[in-house]
């Protein structure tokens, strides 16, 4: 690296890295890439993993997790394979890269997409993943795994966000991959908790525990669910007592008994809809309902307890 | 700067030699602030002149104004907008490398964030001229950094 003489005698650069630093960590994205348009010296620091994990978290932590993170990872390994090899023949005419399957044909649901992969590629080589991450997903090319908010349920889908108007898209993960949103706020996202597939049931490890006043999501599909999407759908809904039980603390079995009841706030107390009875040990999808999953964090419970109440008042 | 009869440490000020042989007072309470001041004083005693060779006179009054501020208090939003107002990027630069040379901490987190808030929107030229370096890159480099740029943040103009 060049250094020429300035009118201060001191460079910044003569700094100990930790002081350049102290300053790159306040530089927005895009002022990040300017700078590595400086020098080459620049160009290193300024696309470090470091700097881009907390833009990361910043921007995209509420909306992308640990399980879209895994799609990521399963892409750069498919990118930064040689030429020809097995892998690498994932990528297909379009130049996309297809995340990872599940389900069998017909019911086959796509992890994740990334478009226009081969920009990619460069950054990858050079270990940059973070940066590259970024911006696949403020480029809006990744496709990542997300659950979007509709009234009292949360539904799987693949989203892509547009950087102009700071909203996203989305798409259905079976493989006809059909647009189900448009202009979806940031408000009605959340990431992905478990590795859901749209295409096939989960596999619920609560069920031994649950007890009445436990909070869960459940999977359920209508009769009129669009094919090969039978399990994209989350509902709130809290664990109630049996029938036959006093709801009195002390005495209650329930935790015991072979049938789950499941009691969904929204509908009066009086209504068929409001209760369910599952068995706790089957693994039957010939039903509408799918797996379940015991919801732990206060923030979750919380936000449901405000779309009911929000639901209440309509 | 008046300096009391008492012997309490509050009110004792210590004496600052610039690299440039000029002398000037600061309140011991402040000095504890700039903590290679501090280590100074540690080691050659509260009564000598401290040396400093790496800080100037163009700057060290702006330093010394800040903590004066800080001791008693008064650093606001107001005030910090108010002190970095009429100063020009390279002033600015100075007063960070001295801040960061006296291991002043307070402000030098302080400039880090307005150099950053000053660098947001300036070209890459201006960046260049700013830290002393040339543009090393080969034209392909350059081009590879210019595609980059345009499809990975839609909407957003390119500056130059």
């Amino acid at each position: 690296m060049k250094k020429i003489e300035t009118s201060s005698k001191i460079s910044l650069l003569n700094l100990p890295e930790s002081t350049l630093d102290v300053i790159l960590e306040l530089l927005s994205p895009i002022e990040l890439i300017n700078m590595s348009k400086v020098c080459t010296y620049l160009r290193g620091k300024c696309r470090s993993d470091h700097l881009w994990d907390n833009h990361m978290k910043h921007k995209w932590g509420r909306v992308f997790g640990h399980f879209a993170f895994k799609e990521w990872q399963w892409h750069v390994t498919i990118i930064t394979k040689e030429e020809g090899s097995v892998l690498n023949q994932q990528i297909n005419i379009l130049n996309g890269s297809l995340g990872s399957f599940s389900g069998s044909w017909p019911m086959l649901c796509v992890g994740s997409y990334l478009e226009e992969c081969h920009n990619f590629k460069s950054l990858l080589l050079a270990n940059h993943f973070m940066m590259a991450l970024y911006l696949s997903l403020e480029s809006g090319k990744f496709w990542f795994p997300a659950q979007l908010y509709r009234g009292l349920y949360v539904h799987d889908a693949l989203v892509s966000y547009n950087s102009i108007t700071d909203t996203f898209r989305a798409r259905t993960r079976s493989w006809n991959g059909r647009i189900v949103g448009n202009d979806i706020h940031w408000d009605k996202l959340r990431f992905s908790p478990v590795e859901t597939s749209s295409c096939v049931r989960h596999v619920s490890d609560c069920f031994q525990e649950l007890k009445p006043g436990d909070h869960i999501e459940i999977q359920w599909r209508g009769n009129t669910q669009a094919p090969y999407e039978w399990f994209a759908d989350w509902w709130y809904a809290v664990i109630g007592h049996l029938d036959s039980c006093n709801e009195n603390e002390n005495y209650c079995l329930c935790q015991n008994s072979e049938t789950l009841v499941v009691e969904f706030k929204q509908y009066p107390q009086r209504s068929s809809m409001r209760k369910a009875k599952l068995t706790r040990h089957t693994e039957d999808s010939a039903g509408n309902y799918g797996g379940i999953r015991k919801l732990h964090s206060q923030e979750e419970i919380q936000k449901w307890n405000e779309l009911l109440d929000h639901q209440r008042y309509i | 700067m008046a300096q009391e009869a008492s012997s309490s440490t509050s009110s004792k000020t210590i004496s600052l030699k610039t690299g440039d042989g000029e002398i000037f007072e600061i309140e011991a309470s402040a000095a504890k602030q700039m903590k290679t001041v501090q280590r100074l004083i540690d080691d050659l005693g509260d009564d000598i002149t401290i040396p400093l060779h790496n800080v100037f006179s163009k700057e060290l009054p702006k330093i010394i104004e800040y903590y004066k501020k800080d001791i008693t208090g008064e650093i606001t939003k107001d005030f910090e907008a108010e002190f970095v107002k009429d100063l020009n990027d390279d002033e600015v630069k100075v007063l960070f490398l001295a801040a960061n040379y006296l291991d002043a901490n307070k402000l030098f987190e302080f400039l880090s964030q307005n150099i950053a808030d000053r660098l947001e929107s300036k070209s890459v030229e201006y960046v260049r001229k700013y830290f002393g370096v040339e543009n090393d890159f080969t034209p392909e480099e350059e081009s590879k950094l210019r595609e980059e740029r345009a499809w990975s943040f839609r909407g957003i103009k390119e500056d130059e």
